[in-house]
């Protein structure tokens, strides 16, 4: 990797006057072909040496934590020990038939009526009071954790970061940058905190959509439940209930039609029908009281 | 003679004592299968309960080799443990691995404070920004803490085992 950041820093430091022409494609041929060429080739390069700068797990959970702490500081915790014990086991039991079973996964509550869910790198994920007075049964909620731990299992904020400009300080610098909190890191946290409450790329979601039916299949959830889910969101949006939601990913019957598509692709077993409302009813009650 | 042995028999029991009633009340069950929590403080009396290893507790009582615990939050349990099971904690975020520490560690709401606000408006500052900038102090000093909180909610093996087993699901 050090090699390769040489040979993008020798290219990038030749003359910027012998680039001016090639940029704009107007090849007055010689030197300037020549120049043309190793700018195209230090950019192809560079390109490529920012796209290998990793992230390791550790250096993950590191963002992560900054990530969680802005959602927690914007919504507070709700304090529900049996309803959070009750999503931590079930976000774990999802967790270790999921791609990515080898890094711990934490649930906690968001004390807002708002309908919404949110992961953050390294398996902090959050769903909304409001998100559990959605959903009906035990299936349901699989589906939404599912999805959300499909965002962390897909890397989805890590690798659009790895892809921003952020990450062309260089493999050293952003190591450094875990090692040793600083505005890096701070901006890091920025660019993700960004990501989570904007909204990632539609075909992110399309993807944890998918893989969320995955995950549910492999668990034995009546996998299914992830299309009530997204009525049930398309319910809530149109009483306008679930506002962030509908700021941050596509509309439900859009995310319906290309899970469709999508499911049509998957190699799944039959659907098992087991939903377990009576298991989720002995914990939701005390979400209730703030339902509409 | 006498003397010695009442001597030798202080210095003992002043250091189990010494352990469990140090400062500032950080303590965990240490003992590697956990300790039963018993009514009174000797081996015949009833078991009330058990705490499994690392759940914190505040001691409250010792005697002799004995401490009396109480575990942490709302659902909180009070009895007897041997001395030797007690440990200080020296960090503040002391994972909890059962059900019954995973409740205790639930300490305090962790609700966010108000939320920072802006400030400077209408060209007021002074004690305004500083007031707000102690607030979001404040409020990512309890955001970072919840954080650390989340990381210590880990659930057996045995639990999600049968939790699966539990709703039919796929083991």
């Amino acid at each position: 990797m050090r090699i390769i950041l040489s040979i993008v820093a020798l290219l990038l430091i030749t003359p910027a006057h012998a680039f001016d022409i090639g940029i704009g494609g107007f090849s007055m041929g010689g030197s300037s072909d020549k120049a043309s060429k190793r700018f195209n080739q230090a950019k192809q390069l560079f390109k490529v040496a920012s796209a290998l700068i990793p992230i390791s797990d550790e250096e993950e959970r590191i963002l992560g934590k900054k990530v969680a702490a802005q959602v927690i500081a914007r919504y507070g915790i709700e304090n529900s020990p049996e309803m959070t014990y009750y999503l931590n086991l079930m976000a774990t039991a999802i967790a270790q038939r999921s791609d990515r079973p080898d890094i711990p996964y934490h649930v906690a509550i968001l004390d807002t009526d708002d309908v919404n869910a949110y992961a953050c790198p390294g398996g902090f994920i959050f769903l909304t009071r409001g998100v559990l007075n959605t959903v009906g049964d035990e299936a349901e909620l699989a589906a939404v954790l599912a999805h959300e731990i499909s965002h962390v299992t897909e890397r989805h904020i890590v690798n659009a970061l790895r892809n921003s400009k952020l990450m062309k300080v260089g493999t050293e610098m952003a190591a450094e940058a875990f090692r040793t909190p600083g505005p890096l890191l701070d901006q890091m946290t920025s660019f993700a905190t960004d990501a989570l409450f904007n909204g990632l790329n539609k075909s992110d979601e399309y993807a944890s959509d998918a893989k969320a039916i995955e995950y549910l299949n492999r668990l034995g959830y009546d996998y299914p439940a992830m299309f009530d889910v997204l009525e049930l969101l398309d319910a809530r949006r149109k009483q306008g209930s679930a506002e962030v939601l509908s700021k941050t990913h596509p509309s439900p019957q859009t995310r319906i039609q290309e899970l469709k598509s999508e499911v049509k692709k998957l190699s799944l077993d039959k659907p098992t029908g087991i939903r377990l409302p009576n298991r989720f009813a002995t914990h939701a009650p005390k979400q209730q009281k703030n339902a509409s | 003679m006498r003397l010695i042995f009442m001597l030798l028999f202080s210095i003992t029991f002043a250091g189990v004592a010494g352990v469990a009633v140090a400062a500032d009340g950080n303590y965990y069950i240490g003992s590697h299968s956990g300790v039963d929590l018993r009514l009174a403080p000797r081996n015949s009396a009833t078991v009330s309960g058990h705490l499994d290893r690392k759940t914190k507790v505040e001691v409250i009582d010792t005697r002799r080799s004995w401490t009396k615990v109480q575990t942490l939050g709302s659902r909180s349990i009070k009895g007897w443990v041997p001395a030797g099971a007690v440990r200080k904690s020296y960090s503040s975020a002391t994972s909890s691995r059962s059900s019954s520490s995973f409740f205790s560690s639930f300490t305090s709401l962790f609700r966010s404070p108000e939320p920072p606000r802006k400030t400077a408006v209408l060209g007021v500052r002074g004690l305004e920004d500083d007031s707000a900038a102690s607030a979001e102090k404040t409020a990512t000093e309890q955001a970072n803490k919840a954080v650390e909180w989340m990381e210590t909610l880990n659930v057996p093996d045995e639990a999600v085992a049968a939790f699966i087993n539990e709703g039919d699901l796929n083991p």
